[in-house]
């Protein structure tokens, strides 16, 4: 079931179109939204909060219509916005518990609420600490935390690893994963850090010049069409290419002395294939794998 | 024995531990990121929230709310809040040692026994004369309630939650409020008190039994004016000081112009020219104020052409005080909506 559908959406900032006619649906579970800068990732979510108004289309996050229910969408999702914002003078607790009132928690609930929360994202620690004092890293997890406080289904995080050493950035990664799989929160992670999404994501969206290009599972656009292999060679060897085209394979790509072969569809064992050519040619193998498609692959394909 | 010791809600995370035959072996199959690190025995999973969630129709009040914590912890703030008690206090002495001098004073410029304003005149001098820490104590409560959210983007996280724009400047408004209007009517009420109980048998409610309701309306007007025009000014500020500094520039300078304008076109002569006299942010307050207590001020005025004189002047004209005062609480709140966006458009 999609938590978001858009259809024919189109947004306007005066004369850029950041938005094109976009119809797509938001799978539940944890959504990479990619795409390169300017692709309309950040005003999509925007839009879907209602702050953008749309130029036409229409649009409905949870069931409820863009346009009309605002405030219900907004009951019901978490932001955690790309730039850098807090509320001034407040400790993280304070905080926390205040976006839980916002949200129209009683004040006993929102403060035990927010304790649990910064809990969760690390900040346990330094939850009475003023928030303008944290680090980057701290910052970001509050404003995960703030976003978590009134237990949201939906979970927009926009480039939540911006700024991040890769010790805050692996644990980000970890906590977006925990809270989007088995915890009955949606998330859309909005990113052009292609790594983040991969290790996160079940399914991505890609998005370039404000339309979806390409939309899937990750595993389902991962897979190969054509059975190809890495094969890594002590040193490069033409001999062995020579001998693997006599054998219907070709070569895709070449690094050194890693190469990237496409075979025949009726080669029942690669290996055995390798093997004999590497023999055939005198060189020596050191290694072979199936090879996948990264995600960075693509995103290029769908981009370009 | 197995005991599952299971969710507390519907978030999953203390299923994951499992206490077997009375050892504690806790076996977690996804243990939550943050709880592998440092292994405390408290569940620090993720939770849902599915308690009860208030009406919105009161979040404005929250966000009025969190300003008044605010400033409640800061020294200054209540210092200026003793400061402005400070006329209060030194007319309650003056009525008091009028009334032990068995009236001797009660023909100083402080007492005016004109029926309907004996006490209504020392109300309304007295809030005259509170005026100024009202308006520090406005500038501390307005200047940063909009403006320093600007600056550090506060007003994504406002409105990322189920609120409008206009129970963001409801809150934000209203605490600039009732600030200056509990600071206002807090000792005006004492002093009421004060009053009812000293001046009973006096005819104090026979004479002027209007008077609670007038005060209540005197406190509301500085709160309002000061309240509409700093959260204007505050909105378009992304610093406090800047906006405070602005408020209290045009503040200043429209009393110093008006009474300019007011001196040269009419050669300083009380008599005429009120309501140009009153057209500053200051004056309209006075002039509103004079209308709400009903004072006609009797004043000893020297000019040079005209030596001394006894002047009598009736308040300046209610409907276009009120029209004034209405019209810049407008332009204030307006100002403010047109600012108050979640994401800056730039129109390309």
């Amino acid at each position: 079931m999609p938590v978001a559908s858009i259809t024919n959406l189109t947004v306007r900032y005066g004369s850029k179109t950041a938005v094109n006619d976009m119809t797509v649906q938001v799978p539940d579970g944890c959504v990479g939204l990619l795409g390169p800068n300017g692709a309309g990732k950040s005003t999509l979510i925007k839009t879907l909060l209602g702050f953008v108004k749309p130029a036409g289309g229409h649009g409905q996050v949870l069931g409820l219509d863009v346009a009309t229910q605002g405030l219900a969408i907004r009951q019901k999702i978490g932001l955690m916005p790309e730039q850098d914002c807090h509320i001034p003078g407040m400790n993280a607790v304070t905080f926390a518990a205040y976006a839980g009132e916002l949200a129209g928690m009683p004040a006993k609930d929102a403060m035990r609420r927010a304790h649990e929360t910064l809990e969760y994202c690390g900040l346990g620690e330094a939850r009475y600490r003023n928030v303008e004092t944290y680090s980057t890293g701290m910052k970001q997890r509050i404003k995960l935390a703030q976003a978590l406080i009134h237990g949201p289904k939906l979970l927009f995080l926009d480039e939540p690893t911006n700024g991040l050493d890769p010790a805050g950035r692996d644990e980000m990664l970890a906590l977006i994963r925990d809270i989007s799989h088995g915890k009955g929160v949606n998330v859309l992670v909005s990113s052009h850090l292609l790594p983040d999404i991969e290790r996160t994501c079940d399914q991505v969206i890609v998005m370039q010049t404000g339309r979806v290009v390409t939309q899937g599972l990750v595993a389902e656009l991962r897979r190969m069409t054509t059975v190809q292999v890495e094969v890594d060679l002590k040193i490069a060897s033409a001999e062995f290419v020579n001998a693997m085209d006599r054998r219907g394979a070709r070569v895709l790509q070449q690094f050194g002395s890693n190469y990237r072969f496409e075979l025949p569809d009726n080669v029942a064992d690669a290996g055995r294939e390798l093997f004999a050519a590497a023999r055939d040619s005198g060189a020596q193998l050191r290694g072979f794998r199936p090879a996948v498609r990264s995600l960075e692959d693509i995103f290029l394909e769908a981009v370009e | 024995m197995t005991q599952d010791r299971g969710t507390s809600q519907n978030g999953g995370g203390m299923d994951d531990f499992v206490l077997d035959g009375g050892s504690a072996s806790a076996v977690a199959q996804t243990p939550p990121p943050l709880a592998r690190l440092g292994g405390p025995i408290a569940d620090l999973s993720y939770r849902n929230y599915d308690g009860p969630l208030h009406n919105r129709a009161i979040r404005w009040w929250v966000i009025a709310v969190s300003r008044v914590r605010y400033l409640r912890v800061r020294w200054w703030f209540w210092l200026f809040v003793a400061l402005s008690l400070l006329p209060w206090l030194f007319t309650t002495v003056i009525m008091y040692f009028q009334s032990q001098t068995g009236g001797v004073a009660a023909n100083s410029p402080f007492f005016d026994n004109t029926v309907g304003q004996k006490y209504a005149v020392h109300f309304y001098q007295t809030l005259g004369w509170q005026g100024f820490w009202l308006f520090c104590i406005a500038l501390m409560t307005g200047a940063g309630a909009i403006s320093s959210d600007n600056r550090s983007n506060a007003l994504l996280v406002y409105l990322s939650k189920p609120i409008t724009k206009g129970d963001y400047l409801l809150g934000k408004w209203m605490s600039t409020f009732l600030m200056v209007f509990s600071v206002a009517l807090i000792p005006s009420l004492l002093f009421y008190l004060y009053c009812l109980l000293s001046y009973y048998s006096d005819g104090f409610l026979k004479e002027e039994p209007w008077l609670l309701l007038r005060i209540v309306g005197a406190c509301a007007v500085p709160a309002a004016i000061h309240a509409s025009l700093l959260t204007g000014t505050s909105a378009w500020s992304k610093t406090p000081v800047l906006a405070g500094a602005t408020y209290a520039g045009v503040y200043f300078v429209s009393g110093i112009v008006a009474l300019a304008v007011w001196g040269i076109r009419f050669r300083g002569d009380f008599s005429q020219g009120l309501l140009l006299r009153h057209l500053s942010i200051g004056g309209i307050i006075d002039g509103m104020n004079q209308n709400i207590f009903g004072i006609t001020q009797h004043i000893t005025a020297w000019q040079r052409h005209r030596g001394v004189q006894q002047l009598t002047l009736a308040p300046p004209s209610f409907w276009a005080m009120l029209a004034i005062a209405a019209g810049l609480c407008v332009i204030g709140i307006v100002a403010a909506r047109l600012r108050i966006r979640a994401v800056e458009v730039v129109a390309g």
